[in-house]
């Protein structure tokens, strides 16, 4: 009864997030965009003859930026709308509610997410396939691709949702928003795979969550190994049992203390 | 049956002081300073079940922090309160299947989707049976007047439908105490009627308690038989809504445009609180003289234009009670009328 009523908010949040397709169109072409600029840079460097990372040429560095760029951009912004809730009041609705607060946003992210990214795959695989052609990619890795991706997806929610809990007590989360953003440009390895990092930048971003999100998934996608399939995997679920505590205690303090402004 | 009961109640808040300019800010970060503002001071109050209460009080009197405390959304200084015997703040999520919530300046419905959307959801989250939903929907659409914009998006519905929408909604899952926070405001005269009518029909054909706060005191008086008031933090009084208009709401305001303009306006029991040529504001105490017999006399000297006749607002309201009882004697004063 419980997995119904939120798998209910997914579903009325995607229902919702299709009100403003043209948004989610407009973001899309920025995604093929972005996509354009880096294949001329890969298919360049690739063509100079002085470019090798690791079995990795250009067809799977356009690839590999097809599914972070995809997370990225497709992730479901609930920070800012969250940090909002908690400023405004409106979080007075959600908290009076037989569903836990936490559940219910972690529902409608997904939903939100979901539209975003049907959109994304099928823009970013239409510009890599014209581009480099299709990815070598064994089908019967995909499970394990899209389980990768999914743990991915809900480590940024935990992520951003300590964050904009963080509204509890700070007056504005922006400054921390933006540091988060551009970690994971730098250290989730947007543009690259930590291959491209110097030795310590990589092992830094190992031991960091932030890897976890982009390059996790991606580098699985255009270079399966088990091995590293089962490593990436007991990390991310690792960092989501941290972040996820993180989140349910941050919460579970900040409710206390929950000043609903205007009230 | 008690269905509220509060005792000594308090909820004080640390408000951060900032002083103006670029060196104000940076003592603000590094040295904050804070302000403990009491929004509500020890009150008190017991609602029996089936009754239609007012909370009255201006802005910032401390109405919507103690609903709040009651829904469970904000935990208090001090004091205990329980609604049905649940301890809001404790079980938050156990009380919310038994009561229902509107805030009238938030919106719990979803922006850019249908009202009916919302109500499935709502149907969903509290785990309604899907036929016991289904009439029940039926009954809210038919009284709440729903069919026809229950598939218009949120976002396209005047003020007025969308409270309707709000109120019906915060029945769908059958509560039994109904907590309305300004159900009424932002709303024009007509709107503002049709909710009041609306909460009356739930009160009287379901039972259901209502806990109303407004800083409008129409709302009391068409609405409630039993009123609270509060102004900064206490309740200051609780007694029936017959007494208050009988002690407090003899008053009326009455503003009238003339066609043409008269020199001056004298009569018993009518104080001219404002005269600019042809307009003007007075106050009329209806245990003196009637509405009817002072816009008689007007219309002797000039014909009237337009007129609009209104309550006193409820600070004047608040400053009749704190002249006419010992200020230091009615915190928490309680008649107990019901």
């Amino acid at each position: 009864m419980g997995a119904a009523r939120y798998l209910s908010i997914s579903r009325i949040s995607f229902r919702s997030r299709t009100a403003y397709i043209m948004d989610v169109l407009a973001g899309s072409f920025f995604y093929a965009l972005i996509l354009f600029v880096f294949v001329q840079l890969w298919t360049t460097l690739a063509g100079s003859g002085h470019f090798a990372i690791e079995g990795l040429g250009a067809r799977e560095l356009v690839w590999y930026m097809v599914v972070t760029e995809g997370i990225m951009l497709g992730r479901a912004r609930i920070e800012q709308e969250t940090d909002e809730e908690v400023k405004t009041g409106s979080i007075a609705y959600l908290i009076g509610r037989p569903c836990h607060y936490v559940l219910f946003k972690f529902a409608v992210y997904w939903g939100d997410t979901l539209l975003r990214l049907i959109i994304n795959v099928a823009v970013g695989s239409l510009v890599a396939l014209i581009a480099v052609g299709p990815p070598r990619f064994d089908q019967a890795h995909l499970l394990q691709v899209v389980v990768s991706a999914v743990l991915a997806f809900s480590l940024n929610f935990f992520m951003v949702m300590c964050i904009s809990l963080a509204a509890f007590w700070v007056e504005d989360t922006m400054p921390f928003r933006w540091i988060y953003s551009k970690l994971l440009f730098i250290l989730g390895g947007l543009f690259a795979p930590m291959e491209v990092y110097p030795a310590a930048v990589a092992r830094l971003a190992r031991a960091l969550p932030f890897s976890y999100m982009l390059y996790a998934p991606a580098r699985l996608f255009v270079q399966y190994d088990t091995a590293l399939f089962w490593r990436i995997v007991v990390a991310q679920v690792g960092w989501i049992a941290v972040m996820a505590g993180l989140t349910f205690g941050l919460y579970g303090l900040g409710v206390k203390r929950i000043n609903v402004n205007g009230g | 049956m008690e269905i509220i009961a509060v005792c000594g109640l308090r909820k004080t808040f640390a408000v951060k002081q900032k002083r103006p300019g670029v060196a104000g800010s940076l003592e603000a970060i590094f040295s904050p300073t804070f302000k403990e503002i009491e929004a509500v001071r020890d009150v008190s109050l017991s609602v029996e079940e089936g009754e239609t209460v007012a909370f009255i009080g201006p802005n910032g009197a401390g109405k919507s922090t103690t609903i709040k405390m009651l829904t469970g959304i904000l935990y208090p200084t001090s004091g205990m309160a329980t609604v049905l015997g649940i301890v809001p703040w404790r079980e938050r999520q156990l009380l919310s299947r038994e009561i229902g919530t509107v805030f009238g300046q938030r919106s719990q419905l979803w922006y850019d989707l249908p009202p009916r959307d919302t109500f499935d959801l709502l149907a969903r989250i509290y785990d309604i049976p899907r036929n016991t939903c289904r009439a029940r929907m039926s009954m809210l659409a038919e009284m709440f007047e729903l069919d026809e914009i229950m598939s218009t998006p949120v976002r396209k519905l005047s003020l007025g439908q969308r409270m309707r929408c709000e109120i019906a909604a915060s029945l769908l899952h059958g509560p039994r105490v109904l907590f309305l926070d300004e159900p009424t405001i932002g709303l024009d005269v007509v709107a503002k009627r049709r909710i009041r009518e609306l909460i009356r029909t739930m009160n009287r054909e379901e039972g259901v308690t209502v806990f109303l706060t407004s800083h409008d005191v129409s709302d009391m008086e068409e609405l409630c038989r039993r009123v609270m008031i509060i102004n900064h933090g206490q309740l200051i009084l609780d007694t029936a809504v017959s007494t208050l208009k009988r002690d407090y709401l003899k008053f009326k305001i009455v503003r009238v445009r003339l066609s043409d303009p008269i020199g001056g306006f004298d009569m018993q029991g009518v104080t001219v609180l404002k005269h600019k040529r042809t307009n003007m504001k007075m106050s009329v105490d209806s245990e003196i003289t009637s509405i009817d017999a002072v816009l008689g006399e007007l219309m002797r000297h000039s014909r009237i234009e337009d007129i609009t006749i209104s309550d006193p607002p409820t600070e004047q309201v608040i400053a009749e009670i704190y002249l006419r009882e010992d200020v230091g004697s009615i915190g928490g004063a309680s008649d107990g009328s019901s």
